[in-house]
């Protein structure tokens, strides 16, 4: 039961004192103009609407079953009219069916129920679409709240992403160490060191950059890995290798920035750091019904992990940014399993 | 006098520049480089290094884990990228803490220091004033390294399920046998993570996901009843102390 009326209490009160005015103005009207003795105006008033009430109420799952498929307006607004004109006739001869056995003998009242059919008829009508309408308003308002919220949440995400990186970038196992491998280098090899430090200021210039732009192509994302990799490559040598096998179609797709680096680190953290054998990291990209498919595999020295896996909070902050993006949670997966370990990303593709 | 030397780095280039900044000093001797804690402890045993210049993070044995397991104690010069261990590091006597990259006239500072230390041969002060520069926070174990007779075994925290002091040593009780270990239940009690493991007990350390309950032991005395049916006593202190961490 998640109809606004009844889970609101506030909009309930409207709700029912609408009704109640309602009420009070009908019979009203059939004691004055039509003549009709108190009791019988306020059994009628009181009957008609309050079983019209209860329809309204009822009309929300009319309402949630429209809603759960697209359709088009057109089929909408006729199928509301149908409807609407359907309630109507059965409120109206159920209600009158009742009254007329409530006062059989009322020979004047008959005649009020007879001429006051097709008013009543129209009044239905009317009701019902207001009421239909009525909660469209809600329905609404309650989605651009949701959006905002939702917006809210990811421009968070995308900040701690942001911070993340740039955590990452301060981080002792990264910066430090690169840059005693560039003093390192700096007098085994200066070429080498120039090289490294054009590689490191990339790297840090393009996380920096994506302050204002959400999404970049696979061809940047797969430049700055570039880097990143080539960096950890000359701290570690022929412990890490790398190889990627990507469709060329898949260049120019899209997908959020900065997505990547924190998988290939994920996998340098658990595999090379850990382990003193040769880590290999395999990424696979294509692109499978406008959804570019990232698989990211990569082995690690089993004995050396911790029963509880305390490096997830990169790979969830992935997990959490696709969702709010794409509002769907199939988009990541990770497998664990002999030795190997593999993330698939989904990026859905607009069209 | 000549300081037999040995480099322990997980990467090539830290190691290349200790080497070259090492030819400034004649007398010492670069005995082998070594990629890993493990590596390094046989090295050790079989060369009789007096300096070692040890990275910390590397994978397999860390630094330290690497230091526990050693006989004897050469001086040591700690070279890392991180300033989180230098507590530890001065806890365990380092001649000094070396934050990368650092400069040669840095590192001539701690030789300098491993020179008079050695000259006057007392390898064992602490040098607090240094530690005022690094993070205090200190860093809590995730495994134990033991050596049972040429077997080195990694205990996970986790897998722990009471430690108990016995004199000069700790027994570690796990789900897979019992190891002892040659350190203080206090030193324990300071590195285990403080929202698993309790001390109940002046000779206990208990995991508290093996608790199965605690029963009342005679008057204001309790007693821990593991899930492997183990029984352990409950000092008034330890009992405060689980109720804390236990929140009942």
């Amino acid at each position: 039961m998640d109809n606004p009326l009844i889970i609101n209490t506030r909009y309930f009160l409207y709700y029912l004192f609408a009704w109640i005015t309602v009420i009070v103005l009908h019979a009203g009207i059939l004691y004055i103009y039509f003549g009709a003795g108190l009791i019988v105006a306020v059994t009628d008033s009181l009957i008609f609407n309050a079983t019209f009430a209860f329809l309204g109420l009822s009309s929300w799952f009319m309402v949630r079953f429209m809603q759960a498929g697209a359709r088009k307006l057109l089929y909408l607004f006729l199928n509301y009219l149908v409807v609407a004109f359907l309630v109507s006739v059965f409120w109206v001869s159920i209600c009158s069916y009742i009254l007329s056995r409530i006062f059989p003998g009322q020979t004047d009242y008959q005649l009020i129920l007879e001429t006051g059919i097709y008013g009543r008829l129209i009044a239905g009508f009317f009701f019902y679409l207001v009421i239909i309408m009525f909660y469209y308003l809600v329905i609404y308002y309650q989605s651009i709240q949701e959006k905002a919220a939702a917006e809210v949440k990811l421009n968070t995400m995308i900040q701690e992403a942001k911070l993340d990186v740039l955590k990452s970038q301060m981080n002792p196992h990264f910066i430090f160490n690169s840059l005693n491998s560039v003093s390192s280098l700096i007098i085994t090899s200066p070429e080498k060191a120039r090289d490294m430090v054009i590689k490191l200021a990339s790297f840090l210039r393009y996380s920096l950059e994506q302050d204002s732009r959400t999404t970049s192509t696979l061809g940047e994302e797969l430049n700055n890995i570039d880097n990143y990799l080539a960096i950890e490559k000359i701290r570690f040598g022929d412990r890490l290798e790398y190889f990627y096998n990507i469709d060329k179609e898949c260049i120019s797709c899209t997908l959020p920035a900065l997505i990547l680096q924190p998988l290939f680190e994920n996998a340098i953290k658990h595999g090379v750091y850990k382990s003193a054998g040769r880590i290999s990291i395999n990424m696979n990209v294509s692109l499978e019904d406008d959804m570019l498919q990232l698989i990211l595999r990569n082995n690690f020295d089993e004995e050396t992990q911790t029963r509880v896996n305390s490096g997830g909070i990169g790979l969830a902050n992935i997990k959490n940014r696709l969702e709010l993006l794409y509002h769907r949670k199939d988009l990541f997966s990770l497998q664990k399993s002999n030795n190997t370990f593999e993330i698939s990303l989904c990026i859905p593709q607009k069209t | 006098m000549n300081l037999r030397t040995l480099i322990i780095d997980d990467e090539k280039p830290a190691r290349d520049l200790l080497r070259n900044y090492l030819t400034d000093y004649p007398f010492i001797e670069i005995a082998g480089e070594f990629e890993n804690g493990f590596e390094a402890l046989k090295a050790v045993s079989e060369l009789d290094p007096q300096l070692l210049l040890l990275d910390i993070q590397m994978p397999v044995l860390n630094g330290f884990e690497m230091l526990e397991l050693l006989d004897k104690r050469p001086f040591i010069i700690f070279t890392t990228a991180y300033n989180q261990y230098a507590i530890k590091a001065f806890e365990l006597n380092a001649a000094d803490y070396l934050l990368k990259p650092f400069s040669k006239e840095r590192l001539s500072e701690a030789i300098a220091r491993v020179r008079e230390r050695s000259m006057l041969s007392k390898g064992d002060e602490l040098i607090p004033r240094l530690i005022e520069h690094f993070d205090k926070t200190r860093e809590t174990l995730q495994r134990i390294v033991v050596k049972t007779g040429n077997k080195i075994n990694l205990i996970y925290t986790e897998a722990i399920i009471y430690l108990e002091a016995q004199d000069d040593y700790v027994m570690i009780y796990t789900e897979t046998g019992k190891y002892l270990k040659q350190a203080t239940i206090k030193y324990y009690e300071d590195h285990l993570d403080e929202q698993l493991f309790v001390r109940v007990h002046r000779s206990f350390i208990v995991n508290i996901s093996a608790i199965d309950r605690i029963e009342l032991y005679g008057r204001e005395s309790y007693i821990l009843i593991l899930k492997s049916g183990q029984k352990l006593s409950v000092s008034k202190s330890g009992y405060a102390r689980l109720k804390k961490v236990l929140k009942f």
